[in-house]
């Protein structure tokens, strides 16, 4: 037998929750009275509550909730708890399902770095043989093409150099200069000698050899 | 006909020509053909125009 004159000074001389909650039990076993009983289980929730937000030795309160009297306590408190149990579960459920994401994600990570990683040689190995014969090969290619120009252009050089020789050539050569082409007499009487002379000059700069000074 | 055998560059020469009339009156033409070493001109052509009259 139990009597409770003030179930908060009981409440808290039972200290642990767990404790409390047996009181509480017993406390609704023996059916001391109804006032009483009410009266334990209010308090009990409160310091529940408070403990809660004190943040005091959680994992006594999570244990001493699936001890509750839920018939002592009032229907509307056990809802509350039972949410929160629920969103307890749930908040240990998914905190689990984290942390194997993360195992997996650096299990992922890996696999993936992996085949980073084996790309990345291929590419590599594949880069130095095109790399290294790509360029290679045209500018060797490219380079031949003008060589052949340059030599056309030589020979394109030696050509006008030939020309500027035979230029030259031409103009080291005599040159003949005769201004009269045509030389009008006019009226003669008949058996007469006319001596005209004409005047030559070399405008070369070689000498100007005169083999014959033929009259047709 | 008389001209020099040999022309130094820039020196200048005579030729003398010597035409004889005829007898035949009309227009008569005679050329004198002087050749040289000249590349472009090796052959160049005098020409000589006279009328005799009949």
């Amino acid at each position: 037998m139990v009597h409770f004159d003030r179930p908060e000074k009981l409440l808290k001389q039972l200290g642990p929750i767990e404790a409390r909650s047996n009181t509480s039990m017993n406390c609704v076993n023996e059916k001391d009275t109804f006032f009483i009983q009410n009266q334990v289980s209010h308090t009990f929730t409160e310091l529940l509550i408070t403990s809660n937000l004190h943040s005091k030795r959680r994992h006594l309160h999570a244990a001493s909730s699936f001890m509750l009297n839920y018939d002592a306590m009032k229907r509307s408190n056990i809802k509350r708890y039972a949410t929160l149990l629920v969103l307890a579960v749930l908040a240990s459920a998914c905190s689990g399902p984290a942390e194997n994401q993360g195992s997996s994600n650096t299990n992922a990570p890996p696999a993936q770095a992996n085949s980073n990683s084996a790309p990345q040689p291929q590419i590599a190995q594949g880069n130095p043989p095109a790399v290294g014969p790509g360029p290679a090969p045209p500018t060797v290619q490219q380079i031949p093409p003008p060589p052949p120009a340059k030599s056309a252009a030589a020979g394109n050089a030696n050509a006008a150099n030939a020309t500027n020789g035979s230029a030259a050539g031409n103009a080291r050569a005599p040159k003949l200069v005769a201004p009269e082409k045509q030389i009008d007499f006019g009226k003669q009487p008949q058996n007469k000698n006319l001596v005209r002379p004409i005047v030559i000059k070399n405008g070369g700069r070689a000498d100007l050899n005169i083999e014959s000074v033929v009259p047709s | 006909m008389d001209f020099p055998k040999v022309l130094r560059p820039g020196q200048a020469g005579t030729i003398k020509v010597k035409v004889e009339t005829g007898t035949a009156p009309g227009v008569h033409v005679k050329s004198v053909t002087i050749k040289t070493n000249d590349p472009n001109d090796p052959s160049h052509l005098v020409r000589f125009a006279f009328d005799v009259k009949g």
